[in-house]
């Protein structure tokens, strides 16, 4: 019986430090930025980063925003804002698709909101593939309407491709051949337009 | 004892001595039914393969790994154990997973970069350039973390990312931004200059 109490005491003690160096891991990330922000900055960035870990938000995208202005010599206000101005996305992506969206999702969700697609636009991709990932979906959302695809156009043609089971190769393929067709000199929305008949059998979005 | 070292034959003790030693040393006559059973005896061990010691000892061997016992370690020793199984786990599972990059790499011409699901090619024709970093969302953007190697003014890393989409930049001789002039740029930068993206896994 002792031994079973001790066996157990250490399993808890070798749970709890592998506990402490994930946390320590994710938390390093954060920790390398206090030497390069000023005092008042990493207190801000700290409180976001709070923020997101407190709702269950990931923090990754966070850190790394925060990482990008640095390298680019951003100016403090201007690294916080963009990393607020993340969180607020990422918050916003998760009400539209909801709570169990995966970081990734959650992600490509923001990154979807930051080029211009609307929360409703998500709201409905996600509906139109239930049970599936979504993070393809918008990423191939955001990378459309980025290359100037009209938002309308571009969300149509990616919740019809959903909403016809479409695999993510399938969602990939017809970025690729957008990008190509625009390269080659046609317009976004014309691109668009042609591309997604090709894929779903002439049917316009 | 030999027939010189019988004692002589005036003394009563000797004489029974003499007849012990001539019984003994007269031939034995088996019982047949005995000289039947050796025999039998002999070819059931023939047939029954190892030797009964043998058996009995492997049984007992088994059953020492699989009866409870009570082990004596410090609770050192065991977290020690317990990390060393755990290193090794990692060390195991990292060796399964890995990818030997050059030989995963779907080549897409036209490209500054060639991707696959998880091993990425970046390149950058940069010939004047005496240093060349690669800088990402998949390396904290860290110009000291990822250094290209250059091949007549061609500078190529081979770097394995997760699947994705990823923003992503080359730093030149520690100071220079520049987006990858053969990739997509991303419209969502938030500093002015502009990402290059890639997608991987697609």
């Amino acid at each position: 019986m002792a031994s079973s109490r001790s066996s157990s005491r250490l399993l808890y003690a070798g749970a709890t430090l592998c506990l402490a160096a994930r946390l320590g891991a994710q938390g390093g990330d954060l920790a390398s930025l206090r030497d390069r922000l000023d005092p008042a900055s990493f207190r801000s960035l700290s409180a976001l980063v709070d923020s997101a870990q407190a709702t269950g938000l990931p923090i990754a995208p966070l850190v790394s925003k925060a990482q990008e202005g640095l390298l680019k010599r951003a100016t403090p206000p201007a690294i916080i804002a963009a990393t607020r101005g993340l969180l607020v996305r990422l918050r916003q992506s998760r009400d539209a698709l909801g709570v169990a969206a995966s970081p990734a999702e959650l992600e490509a969700g923001a990154s979807a909101l930051r080029a211009g697609a609307g929360a409703s636009q998500l709201t409905a991709l996600r509906a139109a593939r239930p049970g599936q990932g979504v993070a393809v979906p918008l990423v191939v959302l955001a990378d459309l309407i980025a290359r100037g695809v009209p938002r309308d156009t571009a969300a149509r043609a990616v919740q019809a491709m959903a909403a016809a089971n479409a695999t993510d190769a399938a969602f990939n393929a017809l970025r690729l051949g957008i990008e190509r067709d625009i390269t080659g000199g046609m317009s976004p929305a014309a691109a668009a337009v042609m591309r997604y008949r090709a894929l779903s059998g002439e049917k316009q979005p | 004892m030999t027939q010189h070292d019988l004692p002589g034959d005036d003394d009563p003790l000797d004489a029974t001595l003499r007849d012990a030693v001539r019984a003994l040393r007269s031939p034995i006559a088996p019982r047949p039914a005995a000289l039947d059973e050796l025999r039998s005896a002999v070819r059931a061990e023939a047939s029954s393969g190892a030797p009964a010691p043998l058996r009995v000892e492997s049984v007992n061997r088994t059953r020492w790994f699989t009866t409870p016992r009570v082990l004596h370690a410090s609770p050192l020793t065991l977290l020690a154990a317990a990390t060393l199984l755990i290193v090794g786990a990692s060390l195991i599972t990292a060796r399964v997973t890995g990818r030997a990059p050059a030989d995963r790499l779907a080549l897409r011409p036209g490209s500054g970069l060639e991707s696959t699901r998880e091993v990425v090619r970046f390149t950058l024709s940069a010939p004047q350039a005496r240093r060349v970093s690669l800088v990402g969302d998949f390396n904290g953007w860290d110009p000291a973390a990822t250094a290209l190697q250059n091949r007549d003014g061609m500078w190529t890393v081979v770097i394995p990312v997760t699947p994705g989409r990823h923003q992503y930049g080359f730093v030149i001789d520690g100071s220079q931004w520049i987006a990858d002039p053969g990739a997509a740029q991303s419209a969502d930068s938030d500093f002015g200059t502009p990402n290059s993206v890639v997608y991987v896994g697609g």
